[in-house]
């Protein structure tokens, strides 16, 4: 049992591909084994029942016949001429041609006897008997030896009898020729005894062989199942501890695939957790985002006031100077007095318009209305206007009617004025441009509404059109862009006016001899919104 | 206001270009006040045609104008035209990214909007002083001619002398014999010239060929 612990313990440390070696060298040696063996006990078996039947069954056979001729042939035939039933001549004939049967036969026998079974049978047989300590029965027995002896004597006694009356019955001497038949009878007799216990000595020994035989296919028999029984055992000791292997690596698996599996829902769950967590993060990004945006167009708005103001303010300025210095030269009176008051006052109202203008935009109503879209892309063009002309930029307008669109006035305005802003940051950075150009078209089908916004700064890079509506992305420096005008943009046309905005590059003409590179941003929107869809503050 | 002489600016003409029209209207009747004449335009082609028509002494533009640009049009004049005029501009930006071509065309002045008119009447005294100052000249020059004409023109040229090779300490360095050399006079002139002008304490004695002129002690001419 220790062994077999040892084995095991030996065999659960090797790896599995040499286990599976293992295995096949048992079940191919244990199968040579087995064949060898098999091969080596029919052989043996052969051997038996060749010598069987050369040694022992063949010898009968002839020591019979030989029996039978003294018997039969010359007994008989010698009794024949003693009551003289037979004639001479053919007495010697028969009993010639008897004795060289005879003498033929003995010599036959003694070959049987005498020549050995080689070959492979015989080697199987000995290297088996020695396998199995099985000593080996001798070839002839000594009383075997002793009686073939005796025979031999016998016979050429009874044949130099024999010649004697042979003689004698040629020479027609019957008297003396009787004389020795009754002789030679005895003789025959005796020879015919000793055949028999000759054959039986043969029975005997064949009966002996028999049983060695029998013991020698039981001992074989049993030590093939023993053998197969040893092979079976390796193997299944083999394949067990393969099996136990196999096993335990599944079970090492599934402990391992549980604890993953354990661990994966644990990451899932975490997962969920942060992802919810990013998700109301960006929420957040976005509101802060739009914040953002709102405060750069109200940075912007803010300049386009301040330049809008600056004129007038430097007018006004100039009047309050013109006082003093009328005064200081005494040329102030009246009529001066009552005009810069007129101009003033003028100017002032214009700058009281402007601010107006501002807070309505910042502080829009949320109510949807009738407007015209002309006057919505002439005010996006107005409030834009001090930037364009400050980068040299012309920008005009290009509409059939006036279209009446139902909605957010101040949303349009807002989603314009991003669109002119980034064509003029676009057109700004073009230094090479003879004409800088903005141009805005509006067109209407039955339902729908679209307003083209075309600049002739070289078009959009090919691989960035599909992002330029994704949110924080921008080409523009930090400091200038957020990256959410578009994003913002298209938010308020989709969400809020269940329109569609696009862009793409166009080659146009915009009433110059050669073609322009243009980028073209196109907002689409019905005419009728869906009064059902109230638009959310963002 | 005083303290610069505005009445100077009283003969000179000046080109206003502005092309925001309140302010142009505005600050002329201002300026117009203060100068001889003031052409006050919104466009650079109408600037163009005063130019060709009138004699300009200095121009005011403003930066930004419509559908043009002032400093190009500065540019043009001086490059193309080769018209050399005094010029202020007038800016709202307060950003720096015109001044560099302001300095290259060597514009005179370089105003901040809102317009303050005593800065602008400051600018353009100091812009028109070499012209007013140029004017002087002339006329002192041609004061001086006047009087050697009608006095000793020896004792003149020995003056012209004098104030010419004085060095940087106001010191005279030369002897009599050297002077009367030099400008070809006879010595009683020159002794009579030097006792003058040693008893107003002009041109005092230190050492031997060496005089001190005294500036201040010159008499005051007639406020002109």
């Amino acid at each position: 049992m220790t062994l077999l612990q040892f084995i095991n313990n030996k065999l659960d440390h090797i790896k599995f591909s040499n286990k599976t070696k293992i295995l096949i060298v048992i079940i191919l040696s244990g199968m040579m084994l087995i064949g060898f063996l098999m091969f080596i006990s029919i052989f043996a078996l052969k051997y038996d029942y060749e010598s069987l039947f050369q040694k022992h069954t063949l010898p009968q056979v002839e020591l019979e016949e030989i029996k039978d001729m003294y018997r039969v042939n010359i007994g008989e035939t010698l009794y024949d001429i003693k009551f003289d039933q037979i004639s001479n001549g053919d007495a010697i004939e028969v009993i010639f041609l008897a004795q060289q049967i005879i003498t033929k036969q003995w010599e036959n026998y003694k070959i049987s006897i005498d020549t050995p079974i080689n070959g492979l049978p015989y080697f199987a047989s000995r290297w088996l008997n020695f396998f199995l300590m099985d000593h080996n029965l001798p070839e002839k027995t000594i009383f075997q030896r002793g009686i073939v002896e005796k025979i031999n004597i016998k016979m050429s006694n009874i044949d130099s009898q024999l010649n004697t009356i042979l003689e004698h019955l040629r020479k027609s001497r019957t008297e003396e020729a009787l004389y020795l038949i009754d002789s030679l009878s005895l003789e025959t007799n005796s020879l015919n005894i000793y055949l028999s216990s000759l054959i039986n000595s043969h029975l005997k020994q064949s009966i002996n062989e028999k049983e060695t035989n029998d013991r020698l296919f039981q001992t074989s028999t049993y030590m093939l199942i023993f053998l197969i029984g040893l092979i079976f055992f390796f193997i299944s000791m083999v394949l067990f501890t393969i099996f136990t292997h196999f096993k335990n690596l599944h079970n090492y698996l599934e402990e391992n695939i549980s604890r993953k599996t354990k661990e994966l829902r644990l990451l899932n769950a975490s997962l969920e957790n942060r992802i919810k967590k990013e998700v109301e993060n960006s929420r957040k990004k976005d509101n802060i985002m739009f914040q953002q945006a709102r405060l750069a167009s109200l940075g912007e708005m803010l300049q386009n006031i301040a330049h809008q103001w600056r004129q007038p303010l430097g007018a006004l300025m100039m009047i309050i100077q013109s006082f003093e210095s009328k005064f200081a030269l005494g040329k102030l009176d009246r009529d001066f007095i009552n005009s810069r008051v007129a101009d003033a006052h003028l100017l002032s109202q214009n700058m009281s318009d402007t601010l107006e203008d501002f807070r309505t935009f910042f502080n829009p109503n949320k109510s949807k209305k009738n407007f015209s879209i002309k006057n919505v892309i002439q005010k996006s063009i107005d409030l834009s206007k001090y930037q364009l002309e400050r980068e040299e930029i012309e920008i005009s307008l290009s509409l059939k009617d006036d279209l009446e669109v139902f909605g957010f006035k101040n949303e349009l305005i807002h989603v314009l004025l991003n669109l002119i802003g980034n064509s003029k940051d676009i057109l700004s950075s073009q230094k090479s441009l003879d004409k800088k150009i903005i141009r805005i078209i509006a067109k209407e089908s039955i339902e729908r509404v679209y307003i083209n916004v075309i600049d002739n700064g070289g078009g959009i890079k090919n691989d960035i059109i599909p992002k330029v509506f994704d949110p924080y992305f921008t080409t523009k420096h930090q400091s200038v862009g957020t990256g959410v005008g578009l994003y913002m943009s298209k938010q308020m046309v989709e969400k809020h006016m269940q329109g569609h905005i696009w862009c793409k590059n166009i080659k146009h003409k915009l009433d110059s001899p050669s073609f322009y590179a243009c980028s073209m941003f196109t907002i689409e929107i019905p005419k009728q919104t869906i009064q059902t869809e109230e638009a959310s503050d963002e | 206001m005083n303290k610069r002489n505005f009445d100077l600016l009283g003969s000179f003409s000046i080109l206003y270009i502005e092309d925001e029209a309140d302010l142009l209207k505005h600050t002329t009747s201002v300026l117009e006040d203060f100068v001889k004449k003031i052409y006050p335009v919104q466009t650079v082609e109408e600037a163009l045609e005063i130019i060709k028509a009138e004699k300009i002494d200095v121009i005011i533009s403003d930066i930004h104008l419509r559908n043009s640009n002032g400093l190009d049009f500065l540019k043009m004049l001086k490059h193309d035209l080769e018209i050399e005029i005094p010029s202020i501009l007038t800016t709202a930006f307060t950003d720096t990214e015109y001044l560099l071509d302001a300095i290259k065309l060597h514009v005179n002045d370089y105003i901040i909007k809102p317009v303050n008119i005593k800065e602008l009447l400051n600018t353009l005294h100091d812009v028109l002083l070499p012209k007013i100052q140029a004017k002087e000249i002339e006329r002192s020059y041609n004061i001086i001619k006047m009087i050697s004409a009608v006095t000793d023109s020896k004792q003149v040229e020995i003056i012209r002398f004098i104030i010419k090779n004085l060095d940087n300490d106001n010191t005279l360095n030369y002897s009599y014999s050297e002077l009367m050399e030099r400008v070809d006079v006879s010595k009683p002139t020159v002794i009579k010239l030097f006792k003058q002008l040693s008893d107003q304490g002009i041109l005092t004695k230190i050492q031997n060929k060496k005089y001190l002129f005294n500036e201040t002690k010159l008499p005051l001419p007639e406020n002109t």
